[in-house]
């Protein structure tokens, strides 16, 4: 538990201490400064969040006399101190992607921040800046770009307008300070306007969420114009296309895309001085996923001369040729019996044994094999499946040469599950997760906690399997080489086996730094809830009636992020708003559980490493 | 009823509505001691420090968390800790060295310095670092990455053993590096 999570978790345990006891009222002093209080922290006074967590008698006592106030009182504070902090972080300048996706998560019309005056208008935070805190330029300069304010984004832009004939606008292109091509907004954009002054006053009501996906389309539309249709992959092109100001703006998604791009032209470019002339003419006028594609069969009819490392790199960069790609009939095939040789392959380490039992008790493994976007596997709750991606599959395929369906022999389909049995361990975890949420009946929202218990459990198996199964450490010591998955698996055992106690730090801090904490999360839902159910004390019953006749029953809630409840709060019916808030006001219960598991696997590892045997040598 | 009245007084003022602007600029340094006296450092005055005590309380081992400016989207983080004998993670502090000074899948492209022994405080300890290749997302096959560069002081204690642990991007490493050779300096630790 970090330094603030404890102010709550202690306020917690006074106002459930309080109860049993004689209820109190307020007297007219308590009254009057709870009353000042809701002021200040409805303005997002940082001074009012202070003066709540000195008086924690104060707020146990109105907990016990007006549960729905208290829980208000809290959230709201929680939320400002939560911000506040995030604010005060030194933040580089290559981290402003970062910072904006977390001040999208909270700046959000039904979040916690809009009951204190700092959300959705991404300016208000500017505002609150200036009056509470003493901030530099420069940071002042990165949070003015993360909010997406116009005229940081658009500092010294040019936006030259297509006239149309008869008038107006029929479209823009944008142009950044150094001239270099942005953006084009046309009508088909939301924000497109017939003047630039119009644009910038509509700018102004999007919430920040609106901006960057805004942002985040232009750059990657422009992103797969490059890829789609661009031929070069020298060095100075490298450096050309890092520096389009377009691209600072990518999410997550395209970011990805575009790392991808400029590994597929940096390997290009280093296997392209190995060629021949003839070779060379070959590629010309190709884009980069084409010329991956002919590098890769360079490679295997041995017209160019390289060593296993750098076809295994080429083959990992380049597109599936037909054969390689799953079919429909192969990927039935392979779904099935990977449900048999998962549950078997993991068998016989601690972590494997717990996720076997768990489907041996009863549990439903339902494993597909789909394109994951953006991740190597997934664990679907609404579905109840445990989603492989086909990518990576098919990457396998490619750098073993192997077509999808030799993939289906038994020595082939021996080493394809060992390869994915690290992440089948990491999303089993969430299914059990969800399991237990189930079991206990409580509304569990996704937060960091989980992604600490599931990358333990998966790197814990790794380093078992290592020491058990010279099989499984030649494969990924070989596939390591050239495939990030393979590399990714390796990190998070070394790291983890390294020292388990600062695993969970690098997972919050590096790994997930976006998804909320539990404490974020709870905060964020209980300010939602506690404020819609205030709402509707003074709604009309027939209103409320109509919601609880209509809106959605706790089923339908119980898989949602805390971002999705804060967000649809107006739509959930009563009983399952008291239900969540409930759950999140009882949060030792989450705590214990991943306390337990934390501890369960500090014994499992500290066991293993004493007792560790010499590392078999991979036959 | 003092600590109410302390808050009236806190909520008369304009505090609440009017700016509060932050005092003068922090020293760069400040003295840290834990409550129960293991050990003490001086620590950067501005960095966030953490402690979560309910772990500590579980696995017996302290530990204060220091969190930097981030850097290359990753986090700047140095730990001061000990780790008791009868703690949850090592047997020791060459079981610790073991785990954390070589590369236990043998052939990645890891580096690792070797193990040195110095003195610290007039203390035997030992030195080491490396520097690693980390993911931004682990579960992201198109995740970026970046390089980690670490350092760690290891100074075994009568029933276990201190540990000082250095994590940067290597971009940033040799901006923060003094602020943790600083920390190593002042360090003092019991038995």
């Amino acid at each position: 538990m970090n330094r603030n999570a404890l102010i709550p978790a202690m306020l917690l345990a006074l106002a459930l201490a309080w109860t049993g006891s004689a209820a109190a009222q307020l007297t007219a002093d308590e009254a009057a400064l709870v009353g000042r209080l809701e002021v200040g922290l409805s303005s997002g006074s940082p001074v009012a969040a202070k003066a709540l967590s000195a008086n924690m008698d104060l707020l146990a006592k109105v907990t016990q006399l007006d549960p729905d106030r208290g829980a208000a009182l809290k959230a709201k504070a929680s939320s400002i101190a939560d911000y506040e902090a995030l604010l005060d972080k030194r933040w580089a300048p290559e981290q402003m992607r970062n910072l904006s996706a977390s001040l999208a998560l909270r700046l959000t019309p039904a979040g916690p921040l809009s009951k204190v005056g700092l959300a959705p208008r991404p300016e208000a935070t500017l505002d609150w800046a200036a009056k509470y805190k003493t901030y530099s330029a420069d940071k002042t300069a990165l949070l003015g770009k993360a909010l997406k304010k116009w005229d940081v984004i658009f500092k010294d832009f040019t936006f030259a307008p297509k006239n149309n004939p008869i008038g107006g606008v029929v479209s823009w292109t944008v142009y950044d300070a150094t001239g270099t091509y942005f953006a084009a907004i046309t009508p088909n954009d939301f924000v497109f306007r017939d003047s630039e002054a119009d644009m910038k006053a509509f700018w102004a009501d999007l919430t920040l969420k609106e901006r960057n996906d805004f942002l985040a389309a232009k750059a990657a539309s422009l992103l797969s114009y490059f890829v789609d249709s661009s031929t070069r992959t020298d060095a100075a092109f490298q450096d050309r296309v890092k520096g389009i100001s377009s691209f600072d703006y990518l999410d997550g998604s395209g970011k990805g895309k575009m790392d991808r791009y400029l590994s597929q032209m940096k390997a290009a470019e280093e296997l392209k001085a190995s060629l021949s002339g003839n070779q060379m003419m070959s590629l010309k006028d190709q884009p980069v996923d084409q010329q991956m594609y002919l590098l890769g069969s360079m490679f295997d009819k041995k017209e160019v001369k390289g060593g296993v490392v750098i076809e295994r790199q080429i083959d990992a960069n380049r597109p599936s040729r037909p054969a390689e790609t799953i079919s429909p009939q192969t990927n039935t095939l392979l779904s099935g019996m990977l449900r048999t040789s998962l549950v078997n392959e993991i068998k016989g380490t601690a972590p494997g044994d717990k996720v076997a039992g768990f489907y041996k008790g009863g549990a439903k493994l339902d494993i597909a094999i789909e394109t994951c976007q953006g991740c190597s596997a997934k664990y679907e709750p609404s579905t109840g499946r445990i989603v492989i991606d086909s990518d990576l599959i098919q990457q396998y395929a490619r750098a073993n040469n192997l077509s999808s369906a030799d993939l289906l022999k038994k020595e082939n389909m021996a080493g394809l599950t060992k390869y994915i049995s690290p992440i089948f361990v990491h999303e089993a975890t969430h299914q059990m997760q969800h399991d237990w949420a189930a079991k206990a009946g409580v509304y569990k929202p996704y937060t960091q906690e989980d992604e600490i218990e599931s990358n333990s459990m998966e790197a814990l198996y790794t380093t078992q399997k290592r020491d058990t199964d010279p099989k499984f450490k030649s494969l990924f010591l070989t596939m390591g080489k050239a495939s990030t998955y393979a590399q990714q698996r390796l990190e998070l055992a070394k790291r983890y086996e390294g020292n388990q106690k600062e695993f969970g730090d690098v997972v919050r801090q590096q790994y997930y730094y976006g998804v909320p904490s539990l404490e974020a999360a709870s905060a964020q839902i209980l300010s939602a809830v506690s404020g819609e159910l205030d709402r509707r004390k003074t709604m009309p019953t027939a209103d409320v009636a109509e919601i609880d006749n209509t809106g959605k029953p706790l089923s339908e809630v119980k898989d949602m992020s805390a971002q999705e409840i804060a967000d649809s709060v107006q739509d959930i019916r009563t009983v399952a708003l008291k239900k969540i808030q409930a759950d999140m006001l009882n949060k030792s219960l989450f705590t214990d559980h991943y306390a337990g598991a934390e501890d369960w696997a500090a014994k499992v590892l500290s066991g293993a490493s004493t007792k560790k045997k010499p590392v078999p040598t991979p036959s | 009823m003092l600590k109410t009245l302390a808050m009236i007084m806190l909520f008369a003022l304009p505090a609440c509505a009017a700016p509060a602007k932050k005092a003068a600029a922090a020293p760069a340094f400040k003295k840290f001691a834990m409550e129960d006296k293991s050990f003490s450092c001086d620590v950067p005055a501005a960095w966030e420090q953490k402690r979560d005590l309910e772990k500590e309380k579980r696995d017996k081992t302290p530990q204060l968390q220091l969190l930097g400016p981030r850097a290359e989207k990753a986090p700047v983080m140095i730990y001061a800790a000990f780790y008791a004998k009868e703690g949850s993670y090592f047997t020791g502090y060459k079981n610790f060295i073991d785990r954390n000074s070589k590369d236990s899948w043998g052939e990645t492209e890891d580096k690792y310095s070797p193990v040195k022994e110095t003195v610290m405080a007039g203390r035997k300890a030992f030195v080491f670092d490396r520097e690693v290749k980390t993911s931004l997302n682990p579960e992201n096959p198109s995740s970026e990455s970046v390089q980690i560069m670490e350092k760690f002081y290891v100074i075994p204690a009568k029933d276990g053993f201190f540990l000082l642990h250095f994590y940067a991007p290597k971009a940033a490493a040799k901006q923060y590096l003094p602020d943790f050779e600083r920390m190593a300096k002042t360090f003092k630790g019991k038995n």
